[in-house]
């Protein structure tokens, strides 16, 4: 397509590419950090959200989640460290597309959870259980990110060369 | 014959470095990523806790944790071994998986001495601020999960 074209011959791709050598590492190993982030915080969110930890009101973890967002900024730039100065080594990847899929899966399950059922989730106190859509929205959200995470690791492996 | 090219000639780990089933190094790779989550990502909220986010959790509901934290060490002791297995030789003397094991081990300790001690007297450490020991020890327990997913990382390089 026109645009991976068009991407990887900018000024920045080039620019990330010219660094590779120690930009490419430190990307790699701030992603692992972030996914520890990222995964931790948003995992345990689920889990109460599934009915685990069930003596802890919904809000006090929630409070927590401004962190899980942060693990996803450094996933996101990182990545795009990866993408922008490799396009062509994950465009025909389908193991890439699948892990994108799974991202909006996850990205969409955050929009119906905050404007559809962040407060009424967050007045859910403790030793209160959670509803079933909730419980859904924890498991959705749940399974997604673990599945960014197997296609993320798979790529190197199935689907083309990473 | 020395012991890390004897284990790398094993069938077993003759298997996961060829085989192309997505059954032996992909998968096992894939475990040792969310056993990295949940033993990193467990003990950093943990962490995150003691230096205040969250400070509405009651810290006592926390050291169920600990569970995640175990079944995350058990499958990347058990994966990162066979890792290694495959390839023991290239590995087992690289001074970066050295390294890796020594902040593996020092966050472990510090860990388990941090929640021996905080949750012995959840009350004391478990308000918005808690008392500075646990704060430092928390700040050391990022740092050494930082740096040992960084030598990981680095083993792919150096």
């Amino acid at each position: 397509m026109e645009f991976f074209s068009w991407l990887v011959q900018t000024p920045l791709a080039d620019w990330i590419r010219s660094q590779s050598p120690w930009l490419w590492p430190l990307s790699e190993t701030l992603h692992f950090i972030g996914l520890a982030l990222l995964l931790g915080v948003a995992g345990i969110f689920d889990l109460r959200l599934l009915g685990f930890f069930k003596r802890v009101p919904v809000k006090a973890f929630k409070d927590a989640l401004p962190w899980a967002v942060v693990g996803l900024g450094i996933n996101f730039v990182t990545g795009m460290v990866f993408f922008i100065g490799s396009t062509y080594q994950y465009v025909p990847n389908w193991a890439w597309w699948a892990k994108v899929a799974f991202i909006a899966v996850a990205g969409v399950n955050v929009l119906i959870f905050e404007t559809r059922f962040g407060d009424r989730a967050a007045a859910i106190g403790a030793n209160q259980d959670t509803p079933l859509t909730l419980k859904m929205i924890g498991a959705v959200s749940l399974i997604s990110w673990l599945s960014v995470l197997y296609f993320g690791r798979m790529m190197a492996f199935i689907g083309g060369t990473c | 014959m020395g012991f890390l090219e004897w284990l790398e000639s094993t069938e077993f780990a003759m298997w996961v470095a060829q085989s192309p089933s997505w059954f032996a190094y992909p998968f096992i790779l894939t475990l040792h990523t969310v056993g990295l989550a949940m033993l990193v990502g467990a003990s950093v909220f943990i962490d995150l806790r003691l230096l205040g986010v969250a400070s509405a959790v009651p810290l006592e509901q926390l050291e169920r944790l600990k569970s995640s934290i175990w079944i995350g060490f058990i499958l990347n002791a058990v994966s990162g071994l066979i890792v290694l297995a495959a390839a023991a030789s290239t590995l087992g003397t690289m001074k970066t998986f050295y390294l890796k094991l020594t902040f593996i081990v020092l966050a472990l300790i510090l860990d388990t001495r941090l929640r021996r001690l905080i949750f012995s007297d959840p009350v004391a450490f478990g308000g918005s601020h808690p008392p500075g020991p646990a704060r430092t020890l928390a700040v050391l327990s990022l740092l050494l999960w930082a740096g040992a997913i960084t030598a990981g990382r680095m083993m792919a390089y150096v």
